[in-house]
């Protein structure tokens, strides 16, 4: 199977995936107690102004039948209005999108700067200094939770050394220098937990690679030690890991929630958050939609760079 | 003919250590590989034969460590040699080696022609151009079909006998003067296995190739190995070339081995199974390695004293106290026995006509 003939038919599975995912959400959202009137307008709003808030909003209808008229919408690109933030639930997500997918590059950049090298220098030296201080990191990324690692970076590189402003955010095409200078200490946060993660995952899988007997075969075969460890061992070691970033790419999109509220970025979490609460069902919806097509094309990358990389998995998947 | 033997190994010994002891695998094996041999190794699973194998090129696992004697090659010791040396001048060049699984020798992400071509572009100096086209020399000699068309194929793309081709293809394409090959027909079917025996037959005729085959498997031994070396619990034996092997087994145990062995059992005795297994090789039995299980028990040397030396008997070298007149009183009378020294001369000569 050639790698266009794979990648039409993983498209072509991504539509019962997305309708399926639309089906579920819509029908969580409206499961969930909870009125977005009573969120509209308070605890003390009367009866009637309730009943008619609903009625506008057209909640009153049958669930089938409000889910086919915002299923309709969608396939039209219209996500519909929010109820709690001013304009279209479409242009909103795509402005906390790409604020948010800013911090998951840097963070996935400067991550993998760290934690590549580093799990291969732990896989190759087991047992040394450089593997217990890559244990530790590790070990402490994973552990310490990011409210409390973001606080102390705020606490020590903004209150106390004044490198970084404490929060806030600006929008890079207005002021790139003063956009990273924001994004600093949330990317430096979430580094914190993706290095370990990756790095773990690096240096498992090269230790598992330099173990198998086609290395020792490189190395009767007198290739040099650079050549079997970087030609063969980090191709062979590198494949597993991607696998693990991308599900990592997927997955902060929406999961950097915690660090987007320490340090009041208006990213996705943080608006999805916000849209939960106020029981926002468009937006709701349209945001969780948004994270699933999110996800299934990131998932779609990371197969395609692994089946390219190892060309036994394409062959698998016919 | 020269007499010098193209690999040469003396008095080596290999220790592995664990978290709680050292397991001396190899201890004490003195061979002399000549040229244009091939040379067989046989034993019972955990002898140490894959770990004699790896010694020789040095790849042993990362807790084996070469703890005594000399591998002689071409002039080198090639214990003592730096590893980069090793690189460059021996390994794949004039020593090549072949292993047991090919399922798993070669790198699933890469073309058989990338790394047939990265071997024969790391020890001949030629360009990308001729080195594809060695490539697809080399594997048309191994006698896989339409070589050039499968240049561009992953291992997976290979059934399980072509691939063991393969990996005898880049092990030598650059024409070594002695492969090792531990168990290269050990995961494939019988005809396949033939063949591929077939393969390092015609290797060792039409090339100046010698091969040490290591095999549990003395029916391939019998096919096509000039002389044999029978490993038991660390310790090589029994050196014998393969017709005293069959028909005149000098050590008892090499005896006890044939005896239980069907392909190989003539009608004349019984089938048997030798009785006990093989001793744990953190501790040792004292004196001879095979005493406990041995029928033949000669003397108490055998059982307290040191691990006998090596006796040469006609061809054979022996490592046995049955041969040694001073432990065992029987001596002369049960054996036609030569000293050490015409032992060593008939060996020699033998050599020299062949
Ligand atoms: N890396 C290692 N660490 C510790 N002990 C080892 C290691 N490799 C091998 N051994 C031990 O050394 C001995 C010889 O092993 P080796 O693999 O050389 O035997 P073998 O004759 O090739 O056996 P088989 O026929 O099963 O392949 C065995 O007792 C084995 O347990
Ligand atoms: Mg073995």
């Amino acid at each position: 199977m050639e790698w266009y003939e794979y990648l039409i038919k993983r498209v072509l599975l991504l539509v019962p995936t997305l309708f399926g995912v639309s089906i579920f959400v819509f029908f969580l959202v409206h499961l969930v107690p909870g009125s977005p009137a009573v969120a509209m307008l308070g605890v003390r709003a009367t009866e009637e102004r309730i009943a008619e808030i609903e009625n506008d909003l057209g909640l009153n209808e049958p669930l089938p039948v409000q889910y086919i008229d915002w299923f309709t919408g969608v396939l039209t690109g219209d996500l519909g209005q929010s109820y709690s933030f001013n304009g279209p639930v479409s242009s909103i997500l795509v402005d906390r999108f790409f604020v948010s997918l800013e911090l998951v590059l840097l963070t996935l950049l400067v991550s993998l700067c760290v934690s590549i090298p580093l799990g291969i220098a732990a896989a190759l030296y087991k047992n040394s200094p450089i593997d217990y201080f890559s244990m530790s990191v590790g070990i402490t990324g994973v552990s310490v939770p990011t409210f409390f690692s973001g606080v102390v970076f705020i606490a020590i590189f903004a209150v106390w050394q004044g490198w970084f402003p404490v929060s806030g955010y600006v929008v890079p095409s207005e002021d790139i220098v003063a956009n990273l200078r924001h994004m600093a200490l949330p990317t430096l946060t979430m580094t914190l937990v993706a290095v370990a993660v990756a790095m773990r995952m690096m240096r498992s899988s090269m230790i598992e690679t330099l173990g198998e007997e086609y290395i020792r075969f490189l190395k009767a075969k007198g290739l040099r030690r650079r050549s079997v460890l970087f030609g063969h061992a980090l191709k062979n070691s590198f494949i597993p890991v991607i696998t693990v970033i991308g599900l990592q790419f997927g997955y902060m999109l929406s999961g950097a929630v915690v660090v987007e509220q320490i340090f009041a970025i208006p990213g996705l979490g943080r608006t999805v958050l916000q849209a939960v609460l106020q029981r926002d069902y468009p937006l709701v919806q349209g945001a969780v939609l948004l994270l699933a097509v999110w996800f299934s094309v990131v998932n779609l990358l990371t197969d395609l760079i692994v089946s390219f990389l190892n060309p036994r998995i394409m062959e698998e998947e016919t | 003919m020269s007499s010098e033997p193209r690999l040469s190994l003396q008095d080596l010994e290999v220790t592995y250590t664990t978290k709680h002891d050292e397991v001396t695998a190899v201890d004490g094996v003195s061979v002399d590989i000549q040229s244009d041999e091939i040379f067989g190794v046989v034993g019972e699973s955990g002898c140490g034969k894959s770990t004699l194998a790896n010694t020789i090129l040095r790849l042993l696992d990362d807790n084996g460590e070469i703890t005594g004697g000399e591998i002689r090659y071409n002039g080198r010791d090639l214990a003592e040699m730096s590893e980069k040396g090793l690189s460059r001048t021996v390994r794949g060049r004039e020593i090549s080696m072949v292993f047991q699984d090919p399922n798993t020798s070669l790198d699933p992400v890469y073309t058989i022609g990338q790394q047939l071509t990265e071997t024969i572009r790391q020890h001949l100096d030629v360009s990308k151009q001729e080195a594809r086209e060695r490539a697809v020399q080399s594997l048309d000699d191994v006698g896989i079909p339409s070589p050039a068309d499968r240049l561009d194929d992953y291992p997976h793309q290979f059934s399980g006998g072509m691939r063991q081709r393969v990996v005898i293809a880049i092990a030598l394409s650059c024409n070594p003067s002695l492969l090792i090959a531990d168990e290269p027909t050990t995961g494939l079917d019988v005809s396949i296995q033939a063949q591929i025996l077939d393969l390092l037959k015609d290797i060792n005729e039409n090339r100046d190739t010698s091969v040490v085959l290591i095999t549990h498997d003395l029916g391939v031994v019998a096919e096509i190995c000039d002389r044999v070396g029978v490993m038991y619990a660390g310790n090589l034996v029994e050196v014998s070339p393969v017709g005293v092997i069959y028909n005149d087994p000098k050590h008892p145990y090499t005896q006890d081995l044939l005896k239980s062995i069907p392909e190989t059992h003539d009608i004349k005795e019984e089938l048997t199974v030798i009785k006990g297994s093989p001793p744990d090789l953190r501790s040792p039995p004292s004196g001879c390695r095979y005493h406990p299980r041995c029928s033949k028990v000669c003397s108490e040397a055998c059982e307290t004293g040191e691990m006998p030396r090596v006796y040469h008997e006609g061809e054979s070298s022996v490592r046995c106290y049955i041969y040694d007149a001073a432990e065992n009183p029987e001596y002369e009378a049960t054996t036609n026995g030569t000293d050490e020294q015409s032992g060593e001369q008939s060996q020699q000569t033998k050599r020299g006509e062949q």
